[in-house]
This record gives structure tokens, sequence and C-alpha cells, in this order.
């Protein structure tokens, strides 16, 4: 650990109290963040998200909330890697239709802490707490990215290396099928070992 | 992102293809130029804070 960069402190939180002078400066996400009844809270509440705040001294720099999730897979790839002629490594994932991941249900730095590339150092400080758990064996770092008109979280998590898990063309034509504008775009991440 | 309508379509089969030739990559440590980029950017941006996890 070095001394002469800042120290930020991220902490377990069952309830958004320390979150109430929070704001991303996105009001559909402080709205969300801030609503205890239908927002944030009932998520943590139930059980279906795990609440992390990120804090700098004692000041609140950033949340997230994370949980498992599993990246499943189109089993009718299977030809690409036989075209190359598998190693055992190879059949192995080839059957592997499911691959385990953690999910981010929500990220969001305070408007206060914007273009300190916060949110790109805790998606990498996931990662990395991810290969030191021994828990359980997690592969890919998920995220279902907000794409609005509004705002569209896809440039930040592209530039921290995930990828669009949707082909183009697959989705457009979902669209037309449920004739609704997508809101969110899936993507993932691979968690190195060596991270 | 939980509070926004999701419209999730299941992985194609190219990206399928991408995400197990990522994970035979990684499992057999063989990483591309772009692997060993990637895990480049990672360790400078985790320089930038020291985290204390509680």
């Amino acid at each position: 650990m070095t001394t002469d960069v800042p120290q930020l402190t991220i902490e377990r939180a069952d309830d958004i109290s320390a979150l109430s002078d929070f704001s991303c400066g996105l009001k559909s996400m402080d709205d969300f963040i801030h609503n205890r009844d239908k927002g944030l809270q009932l998520y943590v509440k139930l059980g279906i998200t795990n609440l992390w705040i990120v804090k700098e001294s004692q000041a609140v720099v950033a949340l997230f909330a994370l949980s498992k999730n599993v990246l499943r897979l189109s089993s009718s790839d299977k030809s690409v890697l036989d075209a190359q002629g598998v190693s055992i490594e190879e059949s192995i994932f080839e059957s592997k239709e499911t691959y385990p991941s953690i999910e981010i249900d929500y990220i969001a730095v305070s408007k206060d802490y914007s273009h300190k590339k916060i949110g790109s150092f805790l998606i990498n400080a996931i990662a990395k707490r991810a290969v030191e758990d021994d828990f359980s064996a997690t592969m890919f770092i998920t995220v279902e990215a907000i794409d609005t008109k509004e705002y569209s979280a896809v440039p930040f998590y592209r530039k921290c290396d995930f990828k669009d898990s949707e082909h183009g063309l697959i989705r457009n034509q979902n669209m037309q099928i449920y004739g609704e504008e997508s809101l969110t775009r899936r993507m993932y991440r691979p968690i190195y070992r060596t991270t | 992102m939980l509070g926004f309508k999701k419209n999730t379509t299941p992985v194609s089969v190219a990206t399928s293809a991408k995400i197990r030739q990522t994970a035979v990559r990684i499992a057999t440590g063989k990483l591309n130029e772009s692997d060993v980029a990637a895990i480049e950017r990672s360790r400078e941006s985790l320089n930038r804070f020291n985290v204390v996890w509680k």
C-alpha cells in the first residue's frame, strides 16, 4: 500500500441513510437512490443486492450494489471451437453454457467527485476483490448499462473494457418484435486472475 | 441496472464464441495483446487510490 495517493473506504451498508446528501447529478438515478419505498433501499432490504458505500474521509464519494449472476451462452457456436482442434481446456469450455459473474446492479459517483476516474477505479477494485475472494469462482463482471436518450453509461463501460454481450442485429430484431426501445445494454468484462 | 426497464436479449452466437474464447485464454494463460493491455489499464487505475474494504 502506498501512502501518497488518496485513500477510499468501501463499506457494506444495509441502509441508505448515509446517502441523504448524495447526488450523482442525474435526476432519475438520484430519485431511485433516495426513494426508500420503491428505490434502492427496497432492493437492499429484499436481499436482491448488496450495497457498498465509498467514502473519502467522511465524505460519500460513490456507491455501488452487487449481486451474483451468470453469463448464459448460446450453445450454437460450438463449431467455432471445434474448427480449431480443441484442447482439453477448450473442450471443457465448449460444453460449458454458464459462466459465473458478479453483476453490477448499481454504481454512481458523486457529482462532487466526477472526472477523477473513481468509477473506473471501482470497477477494477471490484474485479480485484473478486479474484481475491476464494468463496466461489467468478469469471466475469456483468452489467445492464443505462442506455437512454437522457444518458448512456455504455461509453464509460467500454472505457472500462466491457464488451457488448448482445449482437447489434439480434438486439434490433428483438426491439422490432417487442416494439419498444431498449433502455439498458447488457455488457460483460472478463476478470483476469492477474488483476 | 436497478430501477431501469430492461430489454435483455439472449447472448448471441457470435458473442458466445468470443466469451468462450476469452475464458479459454484466461484459463490457459495464453493472453492476447488486448488482454495484456486491459490488465495494464487495470493496474494503472488501481494505483490512483488506496482502498480499505470494511
